[in-house]
């Protein structure tokens, strides 16, 4: 059925047919339709219409070589050959045999050129297939290159060796903050602060001398240059570019402002930790100091220094829960009297959120603990007294203050050792230096009452 | 804590430092030393009225005074002619280079040549500017 599918293949890629949707049977009834509309046109012509079936016949073959192909087209010469010859039409009656045969060369010339115009007729549409194929390949590939360009998170910008710019993607606009039409055409020196363009002139002739896949100013500080004149680091990467003949380079621009703002912010840190851990140092050997100074005994040395030690690690403790931002009121007094057992009835601990910035912290932390160990070796918490700790925020008109009270309540009259030595020191010296405040300590018979008064910076609240 | 007599006896030196504890211990070191201390104070604007007092001797500078720095005050006294130190954790890398020659006292301090260092600091040949680091004392 070889030529009945050409048919169907024929009428398909001419339109005529639906794509794929004639099976062969419908086909083949096609093919039967034409080869019979013919003889049946032949047939029915009058007598008197001399010569003229010839060319009826003629059409038909040229049809039927034309759907069904050269080898069918040969068949239905030789068939009308043999209509002609057996004469069942009134104006066939007495036909010359030199016509039979010259209507048979004619139907050879006839499938023979159209034979030459179906091939050629094949070819063309092959050709204009595969151009369409080739069409359909370069828009994917071209989408996929615009995805990738276009998506890319860092600039990219191709320029040709004179530095005139070819091509370049969204993130470059967005980077340097021009319009694409702007820069096409352009010399790539302008996205450049101007004291580079002048050492930058040439480069990419020489670059391209010798195109290796490198980085651009080998380690050295880079900096772009947005359109308003503002400058960022940068760092870029160049490789080379082959196209139509000529070399051209890709340069690959990543900002760097959020990685040298990250290493700023890191240096800062370890700046500031280094600080810290020398205060600390210093704060340790001025507690070595101070505490050798009061001390009686070794044993006496080794309580208090122990104690002052593990109140300034309290205070870093509140302070590395915040990281190191500051402290809550509440959370330095509770974290230097809970070693005491805060958590007893006896204890109040009452006063409105404030949060003192970190160095202010330790101290209050220092002097708090100050308070407590003298409370729980010669104070209330030695015999079993209670203890109120209370603040609140005053303002007035130089600013608001915090004032807290620290109140023994003892049980048994207690001699008052804060009096003089380095533990009084310190608070008074603390709260005078660190806190920008005063310090009252206040020995009644009933207890210790220690008044600390210091205002608030801006921040603290 | 010294029984002889100081050298510095008798002097005004001005102290400043942001540490109270650091401060503390500086103020009662040079008390021993019979030295009169002016401060301590914690901050520029506390120490630059008392770099201007009369009869001032010398000074000691913590050079970070939490979010400043004391340069101020060291250009104060400067200018009037009175030496002074810094005291620093920073080993040379805390002073600025106008005052690259100031001494330095390094924190945590040498409190058993803390006399010495002082007294090299503030009498010696130094005047502000000139070049002269005091070297903590080798380990032995």
């Amino acid at each position: 059925m070889k030529p009945l599918r050409r048919v169907a293949q024929v009428l398909e890629t001419e339109g005529m047919l639906p794509r794929g949707r004639y099976g062969r049977t419908s086909r083949a009834a096609l093919a039967l339709t034409l080869v019979a509309a013919s003889a049946v046109t032949t047939a029915l012509l009058p007598a008197w219409v001399d010569g003229a079936i010839y060319a009826v016949l003629l059409s038909g073959v040229t049809f039927v070589a034309l759907l069904c192909g050269p080898g069918v087209g040969l068949i239905a010469v030789g068939l009308a050959a043999l209509f002609c010859g057996l004469g069942p039409v009134p104006a066939l009656a007495g036909a010359s045999p030199w016509a039979v045969a010259l209507f048979v060369v004619l139907g050879l010339i006839d499938v023979a050129a159209i034979t030459f115009l179906l091939r050629s007729n094949a070819r063309t549409r092959a050709a204009v297939v595969r151009a369409e194929e080739l069409v359909e390949h370069l828009q994917v590939s071209e989408a996929r290159f615009r995805g990738l360009l276009e998506g890319a998170p860092d600039a990219i910008i191709i320029a040709d060796a004179a530095g005139g710019i070819v091509l370049l993607n969204a993130e470059a606009e967005r980077l340097f903050g021009y319009d694409r039409a702007e820069l096409l055409g352009q010399n790539i020196g302008m996205l450049m602060p101007e004291r580079f363009r002048l050492r930058h002139a040439g480069r990419i002739e020489r670059y391209l001398e010798s195109p290796a896949t490198r980085r651009m100013g080998d380690g050295n500080d880079m900096f772009g240059r947005r359109k308003d004149g503002s400058e960022f680091p940068i760092e870029t990467n160049l490789s080379p570019l082959a196209s139509h003949g000529e070399m051209l380079v890709t340069a690959v621009v990543r900002d760097l402002s959020a990685r040298k703002e990250i290493h700023e912010r890191q240096s800062l840190l370890v700046r500031e930790l280094n600080h810290r851990v020398k205060n600390a140092l210093a704060s340790v050997q001025s507690i070595v100091v101070q505490t050798l100074r009061t001390a009686s005994s070794p044993e006496a040395f080794s309580a208090a220094f122990t104690a002052r030690i593990a109140a300034l690690s309290q205070s870093h403790d509140v302070l590395t829960r915040n990281d190191w931002s500051g402290a809550l009121v509440e959370d330095i007094v509770r974290e230097q009297i809970n070693p005491y057992g805060a958590t007893d009835q006896a204890f109040e601990i009452r006063g409105p959120r404030v949060t003192l910035g970190p160095n202010r912290s330790v101290t209050l932390g220092m002097v708090i603990g100050e308070l407590a160990t003298n409370a729980a070796k010669f104070g209330a918490l030695s015999n079993g007294g209670a203890l109120a700790v209370d603040w609140d925020v005053e303002s007035d008109v130089a600013g608001r203050r915090l004032r807290l009270t620290w109140r023994e309540q003892s049980l048994a009259p207690v001699s008052p050792p804060l009096r003089t030595g380095f533990g009084s020191r310190l608070i008074h010296r603390s709260v005078a230096a660190g806190l920008r405040g005063t310090a009252e300590l206040d020995y009644r018979p009933t207890g210790l009452v220690a008044t600390l008064a210091f205002p608030l910076l801006a921040g603290e609240s | 804590m010294s029984t002889r007599p100081s050298p510095l006896t008798g002097l005004r030196i001005l102290v400043v430092d942001d540490e109270p504890l650091v401060a503390l211990m500086i103020e009662d070191l040079l008390a021993d030393l019979g030295c009169e201390v002016v401060g301590p104070v914690a901050s520029v604007a506390d120490a630059l009225p008392l770099a201007q007092i009369a009869g001032l001797s010398g000074a000691l500078l913590d050079v970070n005074l939490g979010d400043e720095v004391v340069y101020p005050v060291a250009e104060v006294l400067q200018r009037a002619g009175i030496p002074f130190a810094f005291v620093t954790g920073y080993a040379g890398l805390g002073v600025a280079p106008e005052f690259a020659g100031a001494p330095v006292l390094r924190k945590p301090l040498d409190i058993y040549r803390f006399e010495e260092q002082v007294v090299a600091a503030l009498l010696g040949t130094h005047s502000p500017g000139s070049v002269s680091l005091i070297e903590p004392p080798a380990l032995s």
